[in-house]
C-alpha cells in the first residue's frame, strides 16, 4: 500500500498530482491524504479513499449437501474493499463567552466478491432460522443480499393467491433486500457558553433493510396487531357453524369469514391467466402460519435510522469559587444515552438488534434494544 | 556501511539457497490423523439408516408417514404431512443427512477397498448400501446427484451432476448384479456389519430381493426392463423367510441432543418426542379392523375414553380400536386424544428394531409378479405367505405371537381374488411397510393402492393432492447452480412437489 498526500490548493501542480495518484489507484491499494489549506484553520479535514483487495482469502465455502461435505475451505477467494471515510472538524463559532465545536464522519464502504471458486459462485454470509432466508455475495453482484422465497405475484406486483385464499410462494429464492448500509455517519456538537456545555452526538446509518424474525415469529404467534384483522368476524362464523352442527371438524372446516388477504386469485388457466380480486376468508392465524413458514418478504423492513446517542449537559465551576474549597477544579455534568431513535417504518424492534453478528448483518431475532440511560458525572480535580 | 552491507549479503545468500521443500504431501499430512476404517464406517452408516432420528422424524414419519396415511393426529404429520403443506426442514432432512453422512462414507468405503481381495465383501456390502441410500434420494426427490455424489474430499467435485432416475436406476441393477457376483467366501470378514454379521449369504439374498423391489418399481415407466430385473432376482435367489430380513437392531440410547449418536431407533425416538400425539390413521386401524386381522393388536392399544362422552367412560358397543382419518388433528376427534388408539409402547422404545427390506414385501412383490406372469408360482400363494410373514415381522418389536388360527382364518378369509390383484397386493404391501413410510410410499405412487381418504382440509397447499414427490433444497440455486437447472428443465422448469419422478407413469 502506498500513501499519497494530495494538495488541494486548485494549482495545475496540484491537478497534475491528483491525476498521477489516481493512476496508481488503478493498480495497487492507495491510501490518499488530501490537504486543503484555509484562509483561516477553522476546519481540519480528511478524507480517506480506499480499495483493498484480499486475496487468496481462506474461507469455508458453504457447498451442496451432495458434495458429502456442508463447507469446502477454499484458498482463492477474493474479496475487494472500496471505501470513502471523511472525517470534518472545525469549530464554526468561536467568540470569549461561546464556542460551537463540530465533529462530523462519514463512511461509505462497499464489499465486493471478486472471485470464489471455480464451480461456486455464491458465498453464503448467513442463514436465517426459518423461512429459509439467507444473505449471499454472488460473485460480482452485491454484497450481504438477503435472499429468500417471495409472494408470486402478477407483473403488477399483487399477491397471487389460491383458491383456498392463501397466497402462493416463488419456488425459488429471490433478492428481496439487502443488509448493509450504504453510508454511516456520526455528528457531534458541542457548544460551551462560559462554563456551561451542551453537546449532543448523533448515529446515522441509512440504505440497509433487515428481516425481522422478531416480527415474523410475533405473526406466527398471533401476537402483531395485524394479525387481529379477521380473527372476530372467523370465530363468530365458526361459533354459529359449531352451533349448527356440533361435530363440526374445526381444522376442516371451510371458514366463511376471515381474513380476506389483499391481491388476486388466477380465474383463467396457468398459461392464460386471468386475475380477480382475491375474496376467499381464511383462518387468520392459517394466514400467518403460512407465511411465516414460507417468505420473510412481509418482515423485511428498511432499517435506515437516526439515533440520537447522547445528550449531555456539563457545568464548569469558576475557578475562583472551588480553589477556596482547596480543589483545582470541579465539573458536574448530566447525561443521557439513546435517547431517540428516528426511523422509518420499523416496527417493534430497535434498528440496531442483530441476530448473528459481523458479516451477517441483515438478520435481526429476539436481541434486547440497546438500552437507555441517564446519569450524572461529578468531577473533581484535586 | 560495510558491516551492513555483509549482514544483507549474508542474508541473501541463505535466501537464494534455502529453496522451497519438494516434499509437500509429508507436510501436509496429518500426523494423528486415524487411518480409514472401513468396518467403523459401515457400521456407522447402517446405525445411520434408522437411528437418524432428524430425518427419520421429517422424511419417514411426517412427510412420508403422513402422505400415506400411515399416521395421523400429531400436530407435525398432520399439518405438514396429511395435509400438504411446504415446510423446507422437513422436506429436505432426508437429501441433507443421506448425502453428508451415508453417501460420503459408503462411496469412502467403496474407494478404498475397490480392488482389494481380502476387502471384496465389504466393498460390496457397500455398493449394495449405497443403493439402498441412493433408492431412497431417487424415489423422494427424482433426477438427483447419484454417480459424483459425495466425492468432493476423494475426487474434488463440489457441485456434482443430477443424474436421471433412469440412469440411475440401470446403475443400481448393475450394482446389486456386480454385488451379487462379488460376494464370496474368501472376500474377507465384515466386522462392522450390523445387518447380518457378516453373513454373506444373506447379503446376496438381500441384494436380489432389493432388485426384486427395485425391478417392480418400473413397471409401469418400463416394464419390459421391470421384468427382466424381477426375473434376474427371482433366478438368483430373494429372501427365504423372515430369517432373512434386513433388521437393525437398536439399543437404549437416548437422544440426548447428540444429532449423530444413532444407536437408538430414529423413528420409536420421534413417535416418543411427538409427544404421544401420534396415532395410526383410521384407514389403517378400519382395515385391520374390518378383517379381524392379528395386526390390529400387535400394533395398537385400545382407547381409553368415550367417543361419545367427552372424557368419559367407553359405553357399550363402543369400537375400542379407533383412529384419525388423514389430515385430521387428534384434537379435532371427538373425546381428544384418549378416545382414539394408541401406538403399542414397544413401537415407541429406543430398542424397537428397524425392517429395512422383508420376506413378506418380497412375497408380496412375487405375487404382483406371478399375476403379471413374470415369475413361475401362483400369485395367491406368494400373496398368502406374504401377508402371513407380514403378521409374524411384527414380533421382532415385542408383539405376542398372532395365534396361527386367526392367521388361518384370515388367509381363508380374504384369498387373493380374480379382478382385485393390484389393489390387495398393494395394500398388503401398504401394511408391510409400516414403519418404514419411505418405501410405502413410492409403492403407492407406482400403483396408486390403497385409495386414500380424501384431505379436505381449507389450508392445504395442494388442494387436497398428495404430492408426488419431495421438492429440492432451494439452496442448490447458490451451491450448484448449473446443475440444479438443468435438473429442473428436465421436469418443465419448476421444483414442485407435484411434480412426478420418472418411475411414477401412473
Amino acid at each position: 500500500m502506498i500513501s499519497v498526500l494530495l494538495p488541494t490548493d486548485f494549482s495545475e501542480n496540484s491537478m497534475n498530482a491528483i491525476t498521477y495518484a489516481l493512476e496508481f489507484f488503478k493498480h495497487q491499494k492507495t491510501e490518499f491524504f488530501v490537504m486543503h489549506a484555509y484562509q483561516n484553520d477553522v476546519y481540519d479535514h480528511e478524507k480517506l479513499v480506499s480499495r483493498e483487495d484480499f486475496d487468496d482469502q481462506t474461507m469455508d465455502l458453504p457447498s451442496s449437501a451432495t458434495s458429502g461435505y456442508e463447507f469446502i475451505s477454499v484458498n482463492a477467494g477474493k474479496l475487494r474493499n472500496e471505501g470513502v471515510e471523511i472525517l470534518l472538524s472545525g469549530t464554526p463559532i468561536k467568540t470569549n463567552d461561546f464556542t460551537w465545536e463540530v465533529n462530523l464522519n462519514f463512511t461509505k464502504n462497499k464489499n465486493k466478491v471478486i472471485a470464489l471458486h471455480p464451480d461456486i459462485d455464491t458465498y453464503t454470509i448467513s442463514e436465517a432460522r426459518w423461512a429459509g432466508a439467507s444473505i449471499v455475495a454472488k460473485v460480482g453482484g452485491e454484497y450481504g443480499a438477503i435472499m429468500g422465497q417471495d409472494f408470486l405475484r402478477t407483473d403488477k406486483g399483487e399477491v397471487i393467491h389460491g383458491d383456498n385464499g392463501l397466497p402462493l410462494f416463488t419456488n425459488e429464492k429471490v433478492v428481496l433486500g439487502n443488509g448493509v448500509p450504504d453510508w454511516t455517519a456520526g455528528l457531534n456538537n458541542r457548544f460551551t457558553y462560559k462554563g456551561v456545555t451542551l453537546q449532543f452526538l448523533l448515529d446515522i446509518k441509512q440504505g440497509m433493510d433487515v428481516y425481522s424474525m422478531t416480527n415474523s415469529v410475533a405473526a406466527n404467534k398471533g401476537l402483531l396487531d395485524v394479525t387481529t384483522q379477521g380473527r372476530d368476524a372467523y370465530n363468530a362464523a365458526l361459533a354459529e357453524a359449531l352451533v349448527a352442527d356440533p361435530d363440526l371438524s374445526v381444522s376442516n372446516w371451510v371458514p366463511t369469514a376471515g381474513y380476506v388477504s389483499s391481491g388476486v386469485v388466477n380465474t383463467g388457466t396457468a398459461d392464460n391467466p386471468v386475475y380477480a380480486p382475491n375474496t376467499t376468508p381464511v383462518n387468520p392465524q392459517n394466514y400467518w402460519a403460512t407465511v411465516f413458514e414460507r417468505t420473510p418478504a412481509p418482515f423485511i423492513y428498511d432499517a435506515s435510522y437516526v439515533k440520537l446517542r447522547e445528550v449531555s449537559l456539563g457545568y464548569e465551576f469558576p475557578r475562583s469559587l472551588v480553589q477556596s474549597l482547596g480543589i483545582t477544579s470541579l465539573n458536574l455534568s448530566a447525561f443521557g444515552r439513546n435517547l431517540l431513535t428516528f426511523s422509518n417504518n420499523l416496527p417493534n424492534i430497535d434498528p440496531e438488534s442483530m441476530y448473528t453478528s459481523g458479516n451477517g448483518q441483515g438478520f435481526e431475532y429476539g436481541s434486547l434494544p440497546s438500552r437507555q440511560s441517564y446519569g450524572l458525572n461529578l468531577k473533581v480535580t484535586f | 556501511m560495510n558491516y551492513y552491507k555483509h549482514i544483507i549479503a549474508i542474508v541473501s545468500i541463505f535466501i537464494a539457497f534455502s529453496s522451497c521443500t519438494d516434499e509437500f504431501d509429508t507436510l501436509i499430512k496429518d500426523p494423528i490423523a486415524l487411518p480409514a476404517n472401513p468396518d467403523g464406517q459401515l457400521s456407522f452408516v447402517q446405525l445411520s439408516m434408522s437411528g437418524d432420528r432428524y430425518y427419520q422424524w421429517r422424511a419417514n414419519l411426517i412427510y412420508s408417514g403422513g402422505f400415506v396415511q400411515h399416521y395421523s393426529g400429531a400436530w407435525n404429520v398432520t399439518e405438514f404431512g396429511g395435509r400438504f403443506k411446504k415446510n423446507d426442514d422437513y422436506a429436505h432432512a432426508y437429501w441433507r443427512r443421506a448425502y453428508a453422512i451415508e453417501m460420503k462414507n459408503l462411496v469412502d468405503i467403496i474407494a478404498t477397498t475397490n480392488g482389494v481381495p481380502e476387502k471384496a465383501n465389504i466393498n460390496a456390502i457397500a455398493k449394495i448400501m449405497k443403493v439402498m441410500t441412493g433408492q431412497r434420494l431417487t424415489d423422494l426427490y427424482g433426477d438427483v446427484p447419484y454417480s459424483e455424489a459425495g466425492v468432493g474430499f476423494l475426487e474434488g467435485v463440489v457441485t456434482p451432476r443430477y443424474d436421471r432416475q433412469e440412469e440411475i436406476y440401470a446403475s443400481f441393477f448393475k450394482d446389486l448384479e456386480e454385488s451379487f457376483n462379488q460376494l464370496n467366501a474368501n472376500g474377507g470378514a465384515v466386522p462392522g456389519d450390523l445387518f447380518y454379521n457378516g453373513d454373506i449369504s444373506k447379503w446376496k439374498k438381500l441384494a436380489n430381493t432389493l432388485r426384486l423391489r427395485l425391478g417392480m418399481r418400473l413397471s409401469e415407466i418400463a416394464p419390459a426392463e421391470a421384468e427382466k430385473q424381477v426375473k434376474a432376482a427371482f433366478a438368483n435367489g430373494v429372501f427365504d423367510s423372515n430369517a432373512d430380513n434386513c433388521i437393525m437392531h437398536h439399543i437404549d440410547i437416548d437422544f440426548n441432543g447428540d444429532i449423530t449418536d444413532f444407536r437408538g431407533n430414529g423413528l420409536a425416538q420421534a413417535l416418543t418426542a411427538n409427544d404421544n400425539a401420534d396415532h395410526f390413521s383410521s384407514l389403517l386401524i378400519d382395515f385391520l379392523k374390518n378383517h379381524d386381522d392379528p395386526r390390529l393388536t400387535m400394533i395398537a392399544t385400545p382407547k381409553t375414553s368415550s367417543g361419545v362422552i367427552w372424557g368419559g367412560a367407553i359405553q357399550p358397543g363402543e369400537d375400542l380400536y379407533v383412529g384419525i382419518p388423514g389430515g385430521t388433528f387428534q384434537w379435532d376427534v371427538f373425546g381428544g386424544a384418549t378416545a382414539t388408539s394408541g401406538i403399542q409402547p414397544y413401537l415407541k422404545e429406543n430398542t424397537a428394531p428397524f425392517l429395512h427390506v422383508g420376506y413378506s414385501e418380497a412375497q408380496l412383490l412375487l405375487a404382483e409378479a406371478a399375476f403379471r406372469g413374470w415369475v413361475s408360482g401362483s400369485a395367491a400363494d406368494y400373496y398368502k405367505a406374504g401377508v402371513e410373514a407380514g403378521m409374524k415381522q411384527l414380533t421382532i418389536y415385542g408383539a405376542a405371537d398372532p395365534s396361527q388360527s386367526a392367521i388361518n382364518d384370515y388367509l381363508t378369509n380374504y384369498p387373493l381374488q380374480s379382478g382385485t390383484e393390484m389393489e390387495q397386493i398393494s395394500t398388503q404391501l401398504w401394511v408391510t411397510y409400516l414403519f418404514n413410510s419411505i418405501e410405502a410410499y413410492s409403492n403407492w405412487r407406482r400403483t396408486g393402492y390403497p385409495v386414500l381418504d380424501a384431505v379436505t382440509a381449507p389450508d392445504s397447499e395442494t388442494g387436497g393432492i398428495v404430492p408426488t414427490r419431495l421438492y429440492y433444497p432451494n439452496d442448490e440455486l447458490q451451491k450448484n447452480e448449473a446443475n440444479y437447472l438443468e435438473a429442473l428443465g428436465r421436469m418443465d422448469g419448476t421444483n414442485d412437489w407435484l411434480n412426478k419422478v420418472w418411475w411414477d407413469a401412473n
